[in-house]
C-alpha cells in the first residue's frame, strides 16, 4: 500500500448506522471560589475589591436541556458564595436527579455535577486528583490572582481526567482507588435546597430562639424581685399595722 | 483651516499631489485635547468638523460617516487591570479623555452629557500613587487603550484558539499545487500559531467526498476517515477529530508531511464544499474558532453547489454587469450559523477559472472572515503567485486573533449610526458581531445627525472591541475620538478629509452596484463629485471665477473619483474577469483605509536617480523618498524607470531608453533587451544604488502585513497593460483622461 498507509482500515467508511451511541457524560463542573477563603474584612489599600469567579467551568451539552443546566449553573454559583471555612471540606449535595459533589482543600473548591445514580467513590476520586494536580501545579499561585479565569489552561487537565473516570474500562482499573475514600459513606449528605435557602432561616430561627431564652430568663428574675420586694412591703405593712395595734390598746386601756 | 479653504483652480493648476503621502487634515480642537485625540489611522471621520445640523450637511453635500481599524497592530497600547471599569450609568460609554469633572467626585458623560459619580477606587491613582485626581488616570489619559474585563463580560469560559484547516483534494486542487505550500507553511508555523496550552487544531479534506482525520493521543500515525454521505453530513467521531496541540504535534505533523503525497494520483474531479463547510461548523459550533477553507474551482457536489454565471463576452461590456449578487443564500445562512456559535470561515481561492467569488464570499462577509484571493494560481507558471501566497499564508497564520468578539459603536446623542461596512453580522441596532477579529479588518460607518447639535462645542465617538485573546484573557479595546462641531459651509469644508471620504464613498458604491446596478453606482460617484464642487462654488465662493474651483483640501476629490471608476471593481468597457471584480468590491469595502488608497490610486516614484536628500533615517537605514509623480504616461520618460506602489503589486517599469548605469547596478543586466520579461526580484548586488532601490522597496512592503509582488515591466511584458491602466489620467477607449472628466464636471457644475 503505497502513500496510503494512514489509512488503518483502507477504505474504511463510516455510515449513519454504525454511528455509536456517545457514553453518557458526566457534566463536570470546577471553581475556585475566590473571596470566601481569606479572612474578612482587612483588605490592604490597593488590591482588587474581592468578587467571586470560578476560574474554570466545563459543561458539556448532554440530554438535558439548556434551561436546565442554567438552573444547576446558578446553584452551583450560589452554593460556591455559601461555602466558608466551617463548611464541611467533602460533601454531597442531592438536587433532584442530579447531585453535586465538593472538595474544599487549601481555600480551593472542587465541585462536580453528576447524576445521582454516578458511584460516589469515582467522583470523590476524580475530585482528589484534580486537587493534588492542581495544588502541585497552581497552589502557590491562588493568592496572586487578579483576573477571572487566570487558571484556564488547566482545563486540558480536568477534561483528560474526566474521560478516564467515566470510560468503563478505565474504570475497573481505578479499583486500586485509595483506601482513604473507604470512608465515603461518612462524608455527609445534604439536600442542596436545605444548604441554600432553609439555612438561612433555620439559622434565623436558632438566633430568635436563643434571644427569646434569654429574654424570658430575664423577666424570670425581674419576676422574683418584684415578688420578693411585694413580700417585704406586706410584711412591712403588717408590722406597722401590728404595732399601731399594740399602742392603740396600750393607751387605751390606761 | 485657511490653508485647506485656499481656492485652485483644478484646470489650470496641473500638480496637484502632495510631494509625499497624503496626510489626513487635523480637527480643530484645543491642542491639549488634539494631543490625546484618537490617532487618524485607528479612527478617523470623513469630516473632521461636524456640521451642526442635518440641513447644513445636506447643503455641503458630503457623505458623514466613520472609518475605522479597531485592531491594528499598535506598537504601543496601554493596558489597564482595574476592578472597577468606569462607565456611564445611562449610555455605558467607558470613560475616556473627553469627559469633564464637575469636580473631584463626579464627571459628566461626553456622549449623553449624563452626570456620574466617581466610584471610590477611581479616586486613586495607581501610577502616579497619588490620591484624590481621577483625572490623571490612564483612562483619562489614553484614546486608546485596553481593559482586562472582569467575569461580568463573559457569557461563557473564554474559549480556546481553534483552529480548522479544511483543503480541496480534488485533481484541480492538487494540480495546482497548492497543498505543498499550504503544509509547508503550516509545519513552520506550528509553533508561531497565536494560543497557548489549550489551542485545538483539526483538518478536513474534500473531494466528492469528506474526509475527516482522527488525530488522538496515542495513535501511530492519523487514521483518516471517510464520509460519503453528503446529503446528510455527521461527524464520524465524537472527539479526536479536533485535538489539542501540544499533546498530538507529532501527529499532526506527520498528517501534513503525508498529505500532499496521499492525493498526489487522484482523479476526483468533484468537489463537495457545501457539506464539508457543514461539516466544518458541527465540529467548531461547540466551542468556536477559526475555519481556513481553501478552495480551487466552482462547488459541483451537494448542497450550495454553484453553476458558472459569468458570461465571458460580457467581460467587456460597457453596459451593466450582472451577477455580482449572490446566486444562492445558502452561504450567508451558513455564515449567520457560524456566526452564532463563534465561528468564524476564511476563504482562499486560489483558481483559474470562474468561482462565483460573488455567492462564496458571503461565507466570510457575514461571519467576519477574511477572503484571500489567487487568480490562476500555479506552482509551475505562477512562481511569483506562489511567493505572494506562502508569504500571506505567514502573515495569516502568525498575526494577532481575538476570538468571540464584539464591537459596539456610541456616538454623542444627536448624532446616530444608520449603516455598516465591513465584514460582520449586525446584531440587533448598533452590535457588531465578530466571531473573529483580526488585525487587518477595517470598518466604516455612515451617520446622520438626528438632533441639532446646538451649545455643543464638540461631539465624541467610541469604538468599544470586547473579544477574548488568544490566550484566553477577556479584553476590552477602547478607542475614542472627539471633534469640533461647526454651523458654517466653509468650516465643514475646510475640516473635509478627501481620503476618508473617498473610501466611504467606494463602500457605498459596492452596496449599490450589488443591490441596483453597476451604472448607478458610477452615476453616484460622478454625482458625489459634482455635488461637492456645486454646493462648494455656490455657498462658499465668494468671487466668481471661471474654471473649476474646488478648496485645496478637496483638490484630489475629482482625481480619486475617477480613480474610482477606472478601479476594477466599477470600470466598464475593459475586459474584467468577474470574480477579479467581485474581488476588489471585497477589498474595497474590507481594508482599511490606508490600503484602499493605494489601491484605488498608487503611487508613482521615479526610482533611476534616487538620492539620499531628504531621505529618511529609520533603525540605522537610509531610506530615500523620492517624489510622488502623477498617474500619467506623460510622466513616464523613456530614459528612466518608474515604481508604481499599487498596494497589493509593485510594478517596476524599464524606460526603452533607460539609463544603462540604473540597469548595471540595481539590476544586474547588461542591457534593455536582457531584461527577462518575467522578473520578480531585485538582485542583491553590492552597489549604492542597488542598496537605496532594495530599501526602499523593502520600506514600501514592511508598511502593509500582505506582501505585494514586485514585477519588472518592459515593453513587451505581459502585465504591461495592468501597468498602464492604473494611469488614470491618461485617456483610454472607454474612458475620460483626467482632463476631460474635469471638463465635464466643470460644466455640470456650471449649470
Amino acid at each position: 500500500m503505497d502513500g496510503l498507509s494512514l489509512l488503518n482500515n483502507p477504505g474504511e467508511c463510516v455510515s449513519s448506522t454504525d454511528q455509536k451511541e456517545h457514553p453518557h457524560c458526566c457534566r463536570l463542573y470546577c471553581g475556585p471560589p475566590h473571596h470566601w477563603a481569606r479572612p474578612t474584612p482587612a483588605w490592604p489599600r490597593c488590591s482588587p475589591s474581592p468578587h467571586p469567579h470560578t476560574s474554570q467551568a466545563d459543561l458539556e451539552e448532554g440530554r438535558e436541556s439548556g434551561r436546565d443546566l442554567q438552573h444547576y449553573q446558578s446553584q452551583a454559583k450560589q452554593l460556591c458564595r455559601k461555602l466558608n471555612a466551617q463548611s464541611p471540606n467533602r460533601c454531597t449535595l442531592e438536587a433532584g436527579v442530579m447531585s453535586f459533589h465538593y472538595v474544599l482543600e487549601h481555600g480551593v473548591c472542587y465541585l462536580a455535577l453528576c447524576e445521582a445514580v454516578f458511584p460516589k467513590r469515582l467522583v470523590f476520586g476524580y475530585l482528589e486528583d484534580l486537587q493534588t494536580e492542581f495544588h502541585e501545579q497552581h497552589g502557590k499561585k491562588v493568592s496572586t490572582v487578579s483576573r477571572p479565569y487566570s487558571f484556564i489552561e488547566f482545563d486540558t487537565y480536568i477534561q483528560k481526567t474526566k474521560k478516564t473516570y467515566i470510560d468503563s474500562r478505565a474504570r475497573r482499573n481505578l479499583g486500586s482507588i485509595n483506601t482513604e475514600l473507604q470512608d465515603v459513606q461518612r462524608i455527609m449528605v445534604a439536600n442542596i435546597e436545605e444548604v441554600l435557602q432553609r439555612g438561612e432561616a433555620l439559622s434565623a430561627l436558632d438566633t430568635k430562639a436563643s434571644n427569646l431564652s434569654s429574654l424570658s430568663k430575664k423577666y424570670r428574675s425581674d419576676a422574683k424581685y418584684l415578688n420578693t420586694r411585694s413580700t417585704y412591703a406586706k410584711i412591712a405593712a403588717g408590722a406597722v399595722f401590728f404595732i399601731t395595734l399594740i399602742v392603740y390598746v396600750r393607751f387605751w386601756w390606761i | 483651516p485657511l490653508l485647506a479653504l485656499r481656492v485652485v483652480n483644478l484646470l489650470q493648476e496641473r500638480n496637484l499631489l502632495p510631494l509625499g503621502p497624503v496626510t489626513p487634515p487635523t480637527p480643530c480642537l484645543p491642542q491639549d485635547l488634539q494631543k490625546i485625540n484618537c490617532h487618524p489611522e485607528v479612527f478617523r471621520s470623513t469630516l473632521t468638523s461636524i456640521p451642526q445640523t442635518q440641513s447644513l450637511l445636506n447643503k455641503a453635500k458630503l457623505p458623514l460617516g466613520l472609518l475605522l481599524h479597531p485592531f491594528k497592530d499598535l506598537s504601543q497600547l496601554p493596558v489597564v487591570t482595574s476592578s472597577t471599569i468606569v462607565r456611564c450609568r445611562s449610555c455605558r460609554t467607558y470613560i475616556n479623555p473627553f469627559v469633564t469633572f464637575l469636580d473631584q467626585r463626579r464627571w459628566k458623560c461626553n456622549l449623553c452629557y449624563r452626570v456620574n459619580d466617581v466610584p471610590e477606587e477611581f479616586m486613586y491613582n495607581p501610577v502616579s500613587r497619588s490620591y484624590g485626581e481621577p483625572h490623571k488616570r490612564p483612562e483619562v489619559q489614553n484614546a486608546t487603550l485596553e481593559f482586562i474585563a472582569p467575569s461580568e463580560y463573559m457569557l461563557r469560559p473564554p474559549q480556546p484558539a481553534v483552529y480548522l484547516i479544511v483543503l480541496d483534494v480534488s485533481h484541480n486542487a492538487v494540480e495546482t499545487g497548492y497543498l505543498d505550500v499550504v503544509c509547508q507553511s503550516l509545519l513552520e508555523n506550528i509553533n508561531a500559531l497565536p494560543g497557548d496550552s489549550r489551542t485545538k487544531i483539526g483538518f478536513i479534506t474534500f473531494d466528492s467526498t469528506i474526509h475527516f482525520y482522527n488525530l488522538q493521543e496515542g495513535l501511530s500515525q492519523p487514521q483518516m476517515l471517510i464520509v460519503s454521505d453528503i446529503e446528510d453530513i455527521f461527524l464520524p467521531t465524537p472527539d479526536s477529530l479536533l485535538v489539542n496541540l501540544n499533546e498530538c504535534k507529532e501527529l499532526v505533523q506527520d498528517l501534513l508531511r503525508s498529505l500532499p503525497q496521499m492525493f498526489g494520483k487522484t482523479m476526483e474531479t468533484q468537489c463537495a464544499l457545501g457539506p464539508a463547510l457543514q461539516a466544518a461548523f458541527k465540529l467548531l459550533s461547540a466551542t468556536g474558532g477559526r475555519v481556513s477553507v481553501f478552495q480551487t474551482q466552482l462547488p459541483s457536489l451537494g448542497v450550495g453547489a454553484l453553476k458558472s454565471r459569468e458570461d465571458p463576452n460580457q467581460r467587456a461590456s460597457a453596459k451593466d454587469i450582472q451577477h455580482l449578487s449572490p446566486a444562492t443564500d445558502f452561504y450567508k445562512k451558513l455564515a449567520l450559523d457560524c456566526s452564532g456559535q463563534q465561528v468564524a470561515v476564511d476563504l482562499f481561492l486560489l483558481s483559474s477559472q470562474y468561482c462565483d467569488l460573488a455567492s462564496l464570499g458571503c461565507i466570510s462577509r457575514y461571519s467576519a472572515g477574511s477572503v484571500y484571493y489567487y487568480p490562476s494560481y500555479h506552482q509551475q507558471h505562477n512562481p511569483a503567485g506562489v511567493e505572494c501566497f506562502q508569504k500571506d499564508l505567514k502573515r495569516y497564520l502568525t498575526r494577532k486573533i481575538g476570538f468571540e468578539a464584539v464591537m459596539r459603536i456610541r456616538c454623542s446623542k444627536g448624532l446616530s449610526i444608520h449603516t455598516f461596512h465591513g465584514n460582520f453580522f449586525v446584531r440587533s441596532t448598533d452590535l457588531l458581531s465578530l466571531p473573529n477579529v483580526n488585525p487587518d479588518a477595517g470598518f466604516a460607518v455612515q451617520m446622520s445627525i438626528e438632533e441639532n447639535l446646538v451649545d455643543m462645542q464638540s461631539v465624541s465617538f467610541q469604538a468599544a472591541l470586547l473579544y477574548t485573546s488568544s490566550k484566553g484573557e477577556r479584553r476590552i479595546r477602547v478607542h475614542t475620538m472627539c471633534l469640533p462641531v461647526v454651523n458654517s459651509l466653509s468650516d465643514i469644508f475646510a475640516g473635509a478629509d478627501v481620503q476618508a471620504i473617498t473610501c466611504l464613498l467606494a463602500s457605498m458604491a459596492v452596496d449599490r452596484s450589488v443591490t441596483a446596478s453597476l451604472s448607478d453606482a458610477r452615476d453616484a460617484m460622478t454625482n458625489a463629485s459634482i455635488d461637492s464642487l456645486t454646493s462648494f462654488r455656490t455657498s462658499v465662493l465668494t468671487i466668481q471665477q471661471p474654471g473649476l474651483l474646488a478648496p485645496a483640501c478637496l483638490r484630489l476629490f475629482p482625481l480619486y473619483i475617477l480613480a474610482l471608476l477606472k478601479q476594477k471593481a466599477f470600470r466598464t468597457g475593459t475586459s474584467t474577469r468577474l470574480d477579479d471584480r467581485v474581488f476588489a468590491m471585497c477589498q474595497l469595502k474590507y481594508q482599511p483605509l490606508a490600503y484602499v488608497m493605494l489601491m484605488i490610486h498608487p503611487a508613482l516614484y521615479r526610482v533611476d536617480d534616487l538620492t539620499d536628500e531628504g531621505a529618511l533615517n529609520v533603525s540605522e537605514r537610509t531610506i530615500p523618498q523620492p517624489r510622488v509623480q502623477q498617474l500619467s504616461v506623460e510622466k513616464l520618460s523613456r530614459d528612466g524607470a518608474f515604481l508604481m506602489d499599487a498596494g497589493s503589486v509593485i510594478y517596476l517599469w524599464i524606460g526603452r531608453n533607460c539609463n544603462p548605469n540604473f540597469l548595471t547596478q540595481v539590476l544586474g543586466l547588461p542591457n534593455y533587451a536582457a531584461v527577462p520579461l518575467n522578473m520578480n526580484m531585485l538582485p542583491e548586488l553590492d552597489t549604492a544604488e542597488s542598496q537605496r532601490t532594495r530599501v526602499f522597496v523593502g520600506w514600501l512592503r514592511e508598511q502593509r502585513p500582505f506582501f505585494p509582488i514586485l514585477h519588472v515591466i518592459r515593453d513587451e511584458s505581459p502585465l504591461k497593460a495592468s501597468f498602464l491602466q492604473n494611469m488614470i489620467e491618461d485617456r483610454t477607449e472607454s474612458a475620460l483622461s483626467y482632463y476631460e472628466f474635469l471638463l465635464h464636471i466643470q460644466q455640470q457644475v456650471s449649470k
